[in-house]
């Protein structure tokens, strides 16, 4: 399923992310058009040293490969910050970034 | 009595007119005939008008680059019917006892006239033709080659996957017939996956592979011993790049592995510059818009003023800038707004639970 790209930016105590997950987002409707497998993303959370800086809950309505924008305060450069997706088969996906 | 007259010519014309009021004669073989969006479509229904007038003249003149290639340069356009298709670059490399085809141009005609004008340098077969990449200015020449000197057609393999006999390309529904006609889309003969290295009719060429650059596969031909580079689209020069199709990042890495060969020159897919630099244009076109559209990202402007803030000034008099250039700054938006330059790092840190 999702395959993610982020980047994430510090500028001064606020931390800029940008991410998007590769996924086709398919509810029923669509996958039985399209005949493939119904596949789209539930949830998405984004933690920062152990915090929830980020948390939707996504469903098939939403355009494929969804693009996500926010910020947050208090990450530093060199820090990370995890994605976890989980899709509505119930398959989890994580991913990492270095804030730069 | 009078008034009862004008009623009844009144009917009368009527009855007499109502054949051409009610006209049936435009008959709909199939007016259920719609596209997957449920459009009509109606190319359908028309009829072709093939034509019988004499063939459009071209008007080719090969120009000689290096002591083996000659090439036919066409027009800094895009296609239209004034200039019947001819706005690309093709080239011609003499073998041993063949010559060799290096993109075939915009129609069967062209095609015809461009060996009709080589045959005067040296009257020999063509037997093998090469392509450069899909798009249909480079290879609607094909069938010429094909069906009168069954010639070998190498090429990209998306072209047999996005492409099929009786597919009206942009150019077949652009031109006139008396340009178009006769040209038919024919499958590539032999694809490779990688860059190969391979003797034709006695001439040493390396087959570059440099995938997704201008479009989907885009391939070079690098010709050791004489030091030329036949690179297609890749690079045009006088004129600013048409990146509809491709990825500002693959054109840089793109260049780059024709920069990593020694030439001395280089035949662009639009443009006439053929010396030592020719490749300069669009190395700095491709570097630009990556850092302006980059900074442009960073300072979270939105992408509807990207090509108001990002523009190309550099290249403001260069052809066809207007038209291409605001569209290429767009499209390099879409394609680096994720871009992080080390995703190959973060391809690691990416895992599945």
């Amino acid at each position: 399923m999702a395959k993610m790209k982020i980047k994430a930016k510090a500028k001064g105590d606020i931390v800029k992310v940008k991410a998007m997950f590769t996924s086709l987002m398919a509810d029923t409707e669509e996958a039985e058009k399209k005949k493939i497998k119904v596949e789209y993303i539930t949830q998405i959370v984004a933690k920062h040293n152990g915090n929830v800086v980020f948390e939707v809950s996504t469903s098939g309505f939403m355009a494929e490969n969804p693009l996500f924008k926010f910020q947050f305060k208090g990450g530093k450069k060199g820090e990370k910050i995890e994605f976890t997706t989980t899709d509505n088969n119930g398959k989890i996906e994580t991913g990492k970034k270095k804030i730069k | 009595m009078k008034t009862k007259l004008i009623i009844l010519f009144s009917l009368l014309a009527f009855v007499l007119s109502a054949p051409f009021i009610f006209n049936k004669s435009v008959d709909i073989p199939n007016p259920s005939k719609l596209d997957v969006d449920g459009n009509f479509i109606l190319y359908e229904w028309v009829e072709p008008r093939v034509g019988g007038g004499p063939e459009w003249d071209y008007n080719l003149q090969p120009i000689q680059i290096t002591d083996k290639v000659w090439c036919f340069f066409g027009a800094m356009e895009m296609p239209t019917k004034e200039n019947a298709g001819d706005m690309s670059n093709s080239c011609y490399i003499q073998g041993d006892d063949s010559w060799i085809a290096w993109d075939t141009g915009p129609s069967y005609i062209f095609a015809k006239q461009a060996y009709a004008a080589m045959q005067k340098i040296a009257d020999l077969p063509v037997k093998h033709v090469i392509v450069s990449h899909e798009h249909d200015d480079h290879w609607l020449g094909n069938n010429y080659y094909k069906e009168v000197h069954g010639a070998t057609i190498y090429g990209p393999e998306s072209i047999n996957i996005n492409y099929h006999k009786g597919d009206q390309t942009r150019m077949i529904k652009s031109l006139y017939q008396d340009a178009i006609r006769g040209t038919e889309l024919v499958p590539v003969d032999k694809s490779f996956h990688d860059t190969a290295e391979f003797v034709l009719s006695g001439v040493n060429l390396e087959y570059v592979k440099v995938g997704y650059a201008h479009s989907e596969e885009d391939w070079f031909l690098y010709l050791p011993d004489d030091k030329i580079a036949l690179v297609a689209d890749i690079v045009m020069n006088g004129r600013v790049t048409s990146n509809r199709d491709g990825l500002v990042i693959g054109q840089i890495e793109a260049l780059e592995a024709i920069n990593a060969r020694e030439w001395d020159h280089l035949v662009p897919g639009h443009g006439f510059i053929t010396d030592n630099t020719a490749a300069d244009e669009c190395v700095q076109y491709f570097s630009l818009v990556k850092d302006r559209v980059l900074d442009g990202i960073d300072e979270e402007i939105h992408p509807d003023y990207i090509t108001k803030a990002v523009t190309l000034e550099e290249f403001r008099d260069k052809d066809l800038y207007y038209l291409l250039s605001p569209g290429n700054v767009f499209r390099a938006y879409e394609e680096l707004e994720m871009y992080d330059g080390d995703d190959d790092e973060d391809e690691d840190e990416d895992e599945d639970a």
